[in-house]
């Protein structure tokens, strides 16, 4: 991702993550005055001494990414969510990936060697069944 | 009368018919309204196009066997008729589609935030404006989501996130007391209502899907449009709005603003079934540009009750 998009945003840190809210233009932060309770999007969270991408940084950013995204099919995506992680024999840079399906940004994923694990949010994707229906283009309906 | 309706208001065998009755000079084709809370309100969806786009959702779900039908919204909602919990589909958890009633749709259309400008949604929660405001800005500009109640900021938040949304931040004040330390272009008070719109009528003809009134609305719903016009930029546009049919929570709140303060009621100029505000109510004559606002009845545009205004400085 080219560095440059961030200058696009204001970014802040509290605790362990870092936020990003949109700058438009701005050179200050208008709403500085106000008390704010959330801010913008969280991008990263610091994992050990690793900065980790979110999983809704991912999909607001994913047309920017160029590097380290993993296209996987339906079954591997049940699988990794039924068990957390898959094996991946395909070449990659270890460390954090975008995960799609299809057209669709699922999430952040870490590539290990020889496995993939999840980093998608428990409950993120309450369903996985339905992504079967997602792709293969089953019947969802109530009537 | 009136008294006696409240009476009944909150009883287990309160009829809709006997509900309404209050309005039943008030609303054109009033059986129709009546048969028509009898029907499903079909479902509807936003295709949040911050992160989707409409012809890819349109084929995507097409191919599940939801054939999406165009609104008078725009391309961005749909009616997804046997669209089964939409809040389950892996595109909403993906934050590409939304569950949203047509008319809770309209508000953010008429106040048509512009990218780069300064907005105020006063009663955010849970977001479903302020995310379609955010679709219509690009993510730019900066919306302050504004929700007083503390419990209701986890699903604001879940939402903004979950659909992309980079422009907003969110806040806690209460909105009558909302810090005059800015000023912004646009201002959605969507406020805290009855929630009559919502009602249906079960197959017993009883009422459902509203409840008791609590507490004095007319004068909180007054105080948060007495404040939000006081936020207004001058060449600002305000929206009021609620999902409520009682004149005392639409037209008799926007008129105390009219005699409090320098403003006017605008015209609205999109092309969608309604019927005009009301200008007299109970014995009360209210201002005649009521008539811009809007009344949005279920027998009209198949979705819940609805009342909108905009307004400006004068």
């Amino acid at each position: 991702m080219d560095p440059g998009l961030w200058k696009d945003f204001f970014l802040w840190e509290s605790g362990r993550t870092v936020y990003a809210l949109c700058r438009s233009g701005w050179q200050v932060e208008p709403t500085l005055c106000l008390e704010v309770v959330s801010v913008g999007i969280p991008v990263t969270r610091w994992v050990g001494a690793r900065p980790k991408p979110t999983s809704c940084a991912l999909r607001i950013l994913s047309p920017w990414i160029r590097l380290n995204r993993i296209s996987l099919d339906v079954t591997m995506v049940k699988e990794l969510l039924r068990y957390g992680e898959i094996p991946w024999s395909a070449p990659g840079q270890e460390g954090y990936v975008l995960l799609e399906l299809g057209r669709r940004v699922l999430g952040c994923g870490l590539l290990l060697p020889g496995r993939i694990r999840s980093q998608i949010p428990a409950g993120e994707i309450p369903d996985p069944e339905l992504l079967h229906h997602e792709l293969s283009g089953a019947v969802t309906t109530n009537s | 009368m009136r008294e006696n309706l409240l009476e009944l208001e909150g009883t287990e065998s309160l009829l809709a018919r006997e509900f309404f009755n209050r309005y039943a000079d008030l609303i054109p084709d009033y059986e129709g309204f009546l048969n028509s809370l009898k029907l499903k309100i079909p479902t509807c969806i936003r295709i949040n196009t911050l992160l989707a786009e409409p012809e890819d959702i349109t084929r995507k779900l097409q191919a599940q066997g939801v054939h999406l039908m165009p609104t008078v919204l725009g391309r961005e909602f749909c009616e997804a008729p046997g669209l089964d919990s939409p809040g389950r589909h892996p595109l909403y958890c993906m934050g590409a589609i939304y569950p949203q009633a047509l008319s809770s749709g309209i508000p953010a259309l008429v106040l048509d935030p512009k990218p780069g400008e300064l907005v105020l949604d006063l009663c955010a929660s849970p977001g479903s404006k302020t995310t379609q405001m955010a679709a219509m800005m690009w993510n730019q500009g900066r919306i302050v989501a504004n929700e007083p109640a503390l419990h209701r900021h986890p699903a604001l938040v879940a939402n903004l996130r979950r659909l992309g949304v980079a422009n907003t931040v969110v806040t806690g004040y209460p909105g009558q007391s909302f810090p005059m330390k800015l000023r912004f272009h646009r201002i959605l008070v969507d406020a805290p209502c009855s929630g009559e719109g919502n009602a249906r009528m079960g197959p017993g003809g009883e009422l459902l899907g509203t409840g008791p009134r609590r507490g004095d609305l007319h004068r909180v719903q007054t105080q948060l449009l007495l404040r939000a016009f006081d936020l207004l930029e001058e060449d600002g546009v305000l929206v009021y709005s609620t999902c409520s049919l009682d004149p005392m929570e639409n037209e008799a709140v926007v008129d105390q603003l009219l005699r409090s303060r320098e403003a006017k009621v605008l015209p609205i100029q999109l092309d969608m079934p309604h019927d005009p505000g009301v200008t007299s109510w109970a014995g009360r004559l209210m201002a005649e540009e009521l008539a811009h606002a809007w009344r949005i009845y279920p027998h009209r545009l198949k979705t819940v009750g609805f009342f909108l205004a905009k307004i400006s400085r004068r």
